[in-house]
């Protein structure tokens, strides 16, 4: 089902709302736009009703200026500049945590993973994030203070027909997994049944010719990274057919994660990859980063699994709440 | 000095610091009994106060905060939940302090504008 321009605005109003006040706040202006669409005899699953639901939205005025009503007058980041300075924030944070996720691979190629390093690698990790938060807001408290981000005016011209949809972090891409699936299906059958097929072309008088790469070390562990495969396609599956994302789902996601950061890093560590010392060496960088970034998809999913399920607006999660 | 295009615009927010003062003490003086915001502001329009979706509900919530105001959800018809809004009994005291402080402003204003400038 398609989100409603109704449930748009809602969603855009909750972008600018501090998290706290965010669900509740946009639960009574649902309410309040059922009201008054039942008044005027709107039905925002009519198309033809929806020139005056976007006129009762005008009413309500733009999401961002009916939100900022809602912070108190006194703040550090206005509600203006406050989704750019989240979003600044956010990429300084994961820059941060990726040049120390680097910092730890490279750290465990060199195999020197004592308490004392991994003490003196956290607390320099939660202070670089501290001073990241701190720098960020004292550049956007100085932006402001200068008056180079100013809030913004009001514009008649605003039509909410042209609010952005609603992205649903659970919603799967079907494309991308069934991609997903025949790539996966192809590493099987290549790494399985014609290793010999991976390697370095050259052309001759009696054509063709590929000299394998692959290192005999490294195909004494396709059977591991073929278990992850079949993994990998069983939960690919699943996910296309179920076309969101649920909590068990993810659970399995997580668990293949850790299971082939797990593999990897014993390749990295055990076995030669590629039979031509220099390109091996490539490979294997290639391969830490390729880690240090699951080690992050990893976490993030983690994430999400704890915070469980996000407020939504069904009707059922309303009941819920006046009921508690 | 504004500019006649920059009027209206001045003239506005005027008009809204005029107003901002009176509408916690309209709208507390509509709460004596339960009331949701969408079926206040139908109340508050019909006797003259129309105020905009965009001030009512952040100022129920402000007054909420401030203790002079009590809510809770209820699911009344068609299984639709609304929060309804009561006044406080702390909310209570402060009508009776500002309605005296607002009939003894309006009078002296009074005086002021019907007496002209000197």
């Amino acid at each position: 089902m398609t989100d409603t321009l109704i449930d748009r605005y809602i969603h855009e109003v909750g972008v600018h709302l501090p998290a706290k006040t965010r669900a509740d706040v946009q639960l009574e202006l649902r309410s309040t736009l059922h009201d008054a669409m039942a008044e005027r005899g709107l039905d925002p699953g009519q198309p033809e009703d929806a020139d005056g639901i976007a006129a009762l939205l005008g009413e309500f005025g733009e999401p961002e200026h009916f939100a900022a009503r809602y912070h108190p007058e006194r703040y550090l980041i206005s509600p203006a500049a406050f989704p750019a300075f989240r979003l600044s924030y956010g990429i300084a944070a994961v820059v941060v945590t990726i040049v120390h996720l680097i910092g730890l691979v490279l750290q465990i190629n060199r195999g020197g993973l004592s308490l004392e390093w991994w003490g003196s690698f956290m607390a320099n990790y939660v202070d670089n994030m501290l001073l990241n938060f701190g720098v960020v807001a004292f550049v956007f408290y100085l932006l402001e203070g200068f008056k180079v981000i100013k809030p913004s005016k009001a514009d008649p011209a605003w039509d909410p027909r042209k609010l952005p949809a609603i992205k649903d972090p659970d919603r799967v891409n079907r494309t991308e997994e069934l991609v997903g699936i025949i790539f996966t299906i192809a590493a099987l059958l290549v790494f399985n049944f014609a290793p010999h097929w991976i390697g370095i072309i050259s052309w001759d008088d009696g054509g063709a010719r590929v000299f394998p790469v692959l290192a005999e070390s490294f195909l004494a562990y396709v059977p591991w990274l073929t278990a992850l495969w079949l993994g990998e396609l069983a939960l690919k599956a699943l996910v296309y057919r179920a076309r969101r994302w649920s909590r068990v789902l993810r659970l399995g996601e997580f668990v293949l994660q850790i299971a082939s950061i797990f593999v990897l890093y014993t390749i990295i560590q055990n076995a030669e990859i590629v039979n031509i010392a220099v390109v091996d060496n490539l490979v294997k960088f290639g391969l830490s980063v390729a880690v240090a970034i699951m080690v992050l998809e990893a976490a993030k999913q983690l994430f999400v699994l704890l915070r469980g399920e996000q407020p939504a607006l069904s009707l059922e999660r309303i009941i819920e709440r006046i009921g508690k | 000095m504004v500019t006649k295009e920059e009027y209206p615009t001045l003239l506005e927010g005027l008009i809204g610091e005029l107003r901002r003062g009176a509408l916690g003490l309209a709208v507390l003086s509509q709460l004596g009994q339960p009331e949701y915001g969408y079926s206040l502001k139908q109340q508050l329009a019909a006797r003259g106060m129309d105020i905009p979706e965009g001030t009512l509900y952040p100022l129920l919530r402000r007054l909420e905060a401030q203790g002079l105001l009590e809510s809770e959800w209820r699911v009344v018809d068609e299984a639709r939940p609304r929060r309804y809004y009561r006044i406080s009994p702390q909310g209570r005291q402060a009508l009776g302090d500002l309605t005296h402080e607002w009939q003894a402003l309006s009078q002296a204003l009074g005086g002021l504008l019907t007496g002209g400038t000197k």
